[in-house]
């Protein structure tokens, strides 16, 4: 896989966190490219800044200072309503919680980024059935999320990230709430759809994933301290996920 | 696109309302309770203010009267001089006519007599209205001059029940009231104007008959030409009226023509406040509904914001989201309207026939017709609105990192449900508190009605009344001698213990007449007092059961050619006897000069309501003439009362045929028990009383409820801050008034602001209070003691539930 031209580009970025008594430096001064075809992990403690940087390139918060390039156009000035427009086209997520909505099957979680984004309803069918067969979940599509297993809501939950082909996959500690083999699973998963083409930008704690990623990006009280370059093997084995 | 996430927003709505049944069901009983009392009174309100007359072109349809404030009359008729004059010189009237009451005795071809109601009207009455008989012609404009043939025209019902409907009746000579009419027209089926109707026969138009200021006076009504606006033609008549008022001011001063609406004069300035009253109290009610929802829907968006998050987080935009909760509570008031549109029907249904006894003009009828089902789906779209949209901005007014970012089990740590949700309890609290008071009056007025206490005799008492046509009797000795050969015969017919003839039935009300007390003085016009005035035969006070107090009662020798006697009643001896003695004082209508002779007290009666009923605070004092001193004034209808041996409802057909044996073409109608009287002369404050009690009844089921919703949800979210103080010590007792707190605030002041409303909106319901003040302290009172206890009790249950749970349950439950 030869990684491009930058699909994000984050220059001075700041966040800082206002409350009534105090304020809180969450980010500070960070400058970070991620290549599109990339698959790169921010590693960092508790309370460094992980989860706040994913929410900033993934457009559900905003930054206070600097500036913000998705596939080489601004968007740290968008409106609310533009930012959900981009995060639905060009964002994907996976949350540690899966978030999936308990009241729509798996069918319909998966078809939701679809209608919002007006998709006609024979494509979003299709293309939604073609998403939940790539993480081998198509022979539970009417299942609600409460009759899954957690690995299993976790590729629902990736289902749901990829349906509408978007430039990047955000994965929010995707391991967090898995033991080690469905996490071992989901890692395999992620990094199947990397192999597929998909750009992914990780967020975790855990250092056996580490491996996956092709660049870690070390982050320490809201300051990008260190970057690293990996050579990965790729081994696709979507199929191997365990439920 | 829009049709299909429109779909797919329903389907989900629909499972969110299964999901949550409670929920569901209470929004969708406060919706259909809202929805259907709102209803309910929308239907009345259309049918008789906007439904207006089913003609072509009804709202260029007009009424002209004549008003003289300085005499205090409103709405007066027009002579027939004036008819001429604003008839021919008027420039904003394409067609100007004039119509009267009058209820007509027919004899058709059968012989038997039967009483309908009757108009008068001018010949152009069907051009005017542009309306075509079904059967024959209408009037021709000779038909209403001087010595024209005598003509009818029958109603559509009349023709079908009394002619089989036979295209025969053209032409047929019928008697009305004692006079040979050919019938020359039938009208369209429903035709009953001006009011209701069942046959019509022209207004002879011959002003010279009388003097300008005497002569009969009837309402006038025209078209206005096209593009002129009610206004204009005002403006264009009071132009003739001050010319006429210049060049006759004997008979013209003072009195200024007025142009309204058609059916405006049905409907008066109290009844109008009145039905806009009820139709706020309903949508009171209706935002009480609201307001429990929105904090329902608070209290789920509170355990609904991950959703939001996640949603928006895939691309949903704010837009899209609030569509989608807005229609979640869209599916619940429409299903709330669906139950609301039956509550409608049966409310209306039980309208009609709580007003059968008393059928109003035949223009308002009372249905859910279409504009009712256009309010219908209104008020439930902007049920949802107002009860969704803001627990929808609130929900999505979240930061959505700290939402997704929570592991937690929906907690609402990001909801403030503080000043919002005290400002919706506190503005239910508020109208509930009006609500109830007005229903509290209404509650007593409807025990108070329903208990009166008539000062004369009902049980057994059968009434009717009965029209001598003047052809027939044309002058006072006439109908006199028949009045009284006709009461002998009564008092003779079997079943009958006692009867009278008299100008009206107790408690139907008395007209007040200007009267002079001898040895009174009298500076100015307004000086003389004015007191209720009945015209009865010998037996009345008999029939009534209601013992002359001092003195003695009518005899059959009080005729005119004996000194003129008066009975008074208790009130007319208090008001006006500073000594309290009223036998042998003199007094006599004030007429003009000298025109009626002194009468003497000859009898002290009780008060027999001869204010009628409801009246409040209008004087009942009043006195009592006999009909043979009498007859001049007491014209050409009397009222029969007799009090009977068995069930006076079977007593009709024995009248009648008493009243066959002296003149067969006279009919016997309104034939009823003196219960049904008074029942009649109630309805007004019974309906409208029952359906405020309805309103009030649903207003403190709701708060009730939503004050206990609201406790308890907000109890819910302190049960951590519970547990550590429980872990800390804290008593059970101070738990419990730690969590009523809140509560009991927002009740102290949404009950503080309900009395004011309720001071301010239930002036107008003075006029269906029956002796009750619109002020009633103990009603106030009483209902903030109601309401207190309610939210005591919607505060406590929750309270001591969540002070009763395990400290270390509650810690968990963060």
């Amino acid at each position: 896989m030869e990684n491009g031209n930058p699909l994000i580009r984050l220059e001075g970025i700041q966040k800082i966190f206002f409350t009534e008594e105090m304020e809180t430096h969450a980010l500070e001064d960070i400058h970070l490219d991620i290549r599109e075809g990339e698959f790169a992990e921010v590693m960092g403690p508790s309370g460094c800044g992980k989860s706040t940087l994913l929410s900033l390139i993934g457009l559900l918060d905003t930054p206070t200072e600097g500036s913000y390039w998705l596939d080489g156009e601004p968007v740290s000035g968008l409106t609310a309503s533009e930012r959900a427009r981009v995060r639905n086209k060009h964002i994907g997520f996976i949350f540690q919680a899966f978030n999936l909505i308990g009241d729509l099957t798996v069918f319909e979680n998966v078809e939701l980024p679809l209608i919002y984004g007006g998709v006609e309803a024979s494509s979003r069918k299709e293309k939604a059935i073609r998403a939940l067969e790539r993480v081998d979940m198509s022979h539970r599509m009417d299942h609600y999320p409460s009759q899954l297993s957690g690995g299993q809501r976790q590729r629902v939950a990736a289902a749901r990230a990829v349906v509408g082909d978007p430039l990047i996959l955000l994965a929010d500690e995707p391991t967090g709430n898995l033991d080690s083999t469905n996490g071992e699973a989901v890692m395999n998963l992620l990094r199947g759809l990397h192999a597929e083409g998909s750009t992914i930008l990780m967020v975790t704690h855990d250092p056996r994933y580490s491996a996956y990623a092709e660049r870690t990006i070390h982050l320490f009280d809201g300051h990008i301290t260190d970057e690293e370059e990996k050579q990965v093997e790729v081994e696709v084995e979507l199929a191997q996920v365990s439920g | 696109m829009a049709m299909d996430g429109f779909i797919n927003d329903v389907k989900f709505g629909v499972r969110m309302l299964i999901k949550s049944p409670v929920l569901s069901l209470i929004a969708i009983v406060a919706f259909s309770l809202g929805i259907g009392l709102t209803t309910t009174v929308f239907s009345i309100v259309n049918g008789a203010m906007y439904k207006g007359l089913p003609f072509d072109e009804a709202d260029r349809i007009v009424s002209v009267w004549r008003n003289n404030p300085e005499r205090d009359i409103d709405r007066g008729g027009v002579t027939l001089y004036d008819y001429v004059e604003y008839r021919d010189q008027n420039s904003s009237l394409e067609s100007f006519g004039l119509w009267g009451g009058g209820a007509v005795n027919l004899v058709g071809a059968d012989d038997k007599p039967e009483r309908y109601q009757g108009a008068r009207v001018t010949a152009n009455m069907f051009d005017i209205l542009r309306v075509a008989p079904v059967l024959g012609r209408g009037f021709l404009p000779q038909e209403e001059e001087p010595g024209a043939d005598p003509v009818m025209i029958l109603g559509y019902e009349v023709w079908q029940e009394k002619f089989d409907g036979s295209p025969d009746v053209i032409g047929m000579a019928v008697r009305t009231n004692g006079e040979t009419r050919t019938i020359v027209g039938v009208a369209p089926e429903g035709f009953k104007f001006p009011i209701e109707a069942d046959m019509w026969t022209p207004i002879e138009v011959n002003p010279l008959e009388h003097d300008r200021a005497d002569g009969p006076q009837f309402p006038g009504f025209g078209r206005l030409k096209p593009g002129v606006s009610v206004d204009r033609a005002s403006a264009d008549l009071a132009t003739i009226g001050m010319r006429l008022e210049q060049e006759y001011p004997e008979s013209n001063e003072g009195f200024a023509p007025i142009v309204e609406p058609f059916t405006k004069f049905v409907i008066g300035d109290d009844l109008h406040a009145l039905l806009f009253t009820m139709l706020g109290a309903a949508i009171g009610v209706l935002l009480i509904g609201c307001a429990n929802v929105a904090n329902l829907l608070f209290a789920r968006a509170a355990v609904r914001e991950k959703e939001v998050a996640v949603r928006s987080a895939i691309g949903a935009n704010r837009k899209q989201i609030i569509r989608q909760l807005l229609i979640e509570v869209g599916v619940l008031s429409a299903i709330g309207g669906a139950i609301g549109v039956l509550i409608g029907i049966g409310g209306v249904a039980w309208f009609n026939r709580a007003i059968s006894t008393d059928p109003p003009p035949f223009w308002m009828s009372f249905d859910l017709d279409g504009r009712v089902m256009m309010f219908v789906i209104a008020i439930s779209g902007l049920a949802a609105v107002a009860a969704g949209l803001f627990p929808a901005l609130r929900a999505t007014g979240k930061g959505l990192n700290e939402a997704l970012n929570d592991e937690g089990r929906g907690s609402s740590s990001g909801l403030r449900m503080g000043r919002v949700t005290s400002a919706i309890v506190i503005g239910e609290v508020a109208i509930s508190c009006g609500l109830l008071i007005a229903a509290g009056l209404m509650i007593k007025s409807v025990a108070q009605v329903s208990n009166v206490d008539m000062p004369f005799g009902i049980e057994s008492i059968f009434t009717a009344r009965l029209n001598l046509p003047e052809t027939d009797y044309p002058d006072a000795d006439a109908r006199t001698d028949f009045y009284r050969e006709f009461l002998q015969r009564l008092q003779g017919t079997p079943g009958i213990e006692a009867a009278t003839l008299s100008d009206g039935l107790p408690a139907r009300g008395n007209g007040l007449r200007t009267i002079e007390l001898e040895g009174g003085e009298y500076p100015t016009e307004q000086d003389y007092p004015r007191a209720r005035e009945g015209i009865v035969t010998p037996g009345y006070f008999a029939t009534f059961q209601a013992p002359v107090l001092d003195g003695r009662a009518f005899e059959f020798a009080d005729t005119k050619d004996n000194l003129p006697v008066a009975l008074v009643n208790r009130s007319f001896v208090r008001e006006y006897f500073e000594d309290g003695v009223g036998l042998g004082k003199r007094f006599r209508i004030h007429q003009g000069e000298d025109v009626y002779d002194w009468m003497i007290v000859v009898g002290v009666v009780p008060d027999m309501k001869m204010e009628g009923i409801g009246n409040n605070g209008e004087s009942p004092a009043g006195y009592y003439v006999a009909v043979d001193q009498f007859a001049e004034i007491l014209g050409n209808t009397v009222s029969v009362g007799a009090r009977t041996t068995g069930d006076p409802g079977a007593m009709a057909t024995r009248v009648r045929e008493t009243l066959a044996t002296m003149d067969p073409n006279l009919p016997v109608y309104d034939a009823m028990s003196m219960q049904q009287v008074i029942d009649q002369a109630t309805m007004f404050y019974r309906v409208f009383g029952t359906l405020f009690v309805a309103f009030g009844l649903a207003a403190l089921f709701l708060a009730a409820v939503g004050l206990y919703g609201v406790m308890s949800f907000s109890v819910s979210q302190r049960r951590r801050e519970m547990g550590i103080r429980m872990a800390l010590g804290a008593e059970e007792g101070r738990l419990i008034r730690l969590a009523m707190r809140r509560g009991l605030t927002q009740l102290a002041i949404g009950s503080v602001l309900g009395i004011a409303l309720a001071a301010l909106a239930t002036r107008p319901l003075q006029v269906i209070l029956y002796e009750v003040d619109a002020r009633d302290p103990v009603i106030f009172g009483g209902v903030v003691l109601i309401l207190a206890m309610v939210g005591v009790l919607a505060s406590y249950i929750p309270a001591r539930r969540v002070s009763q749970i395990h400290p270390a349950e509650a810690l968990q439950a963060g």
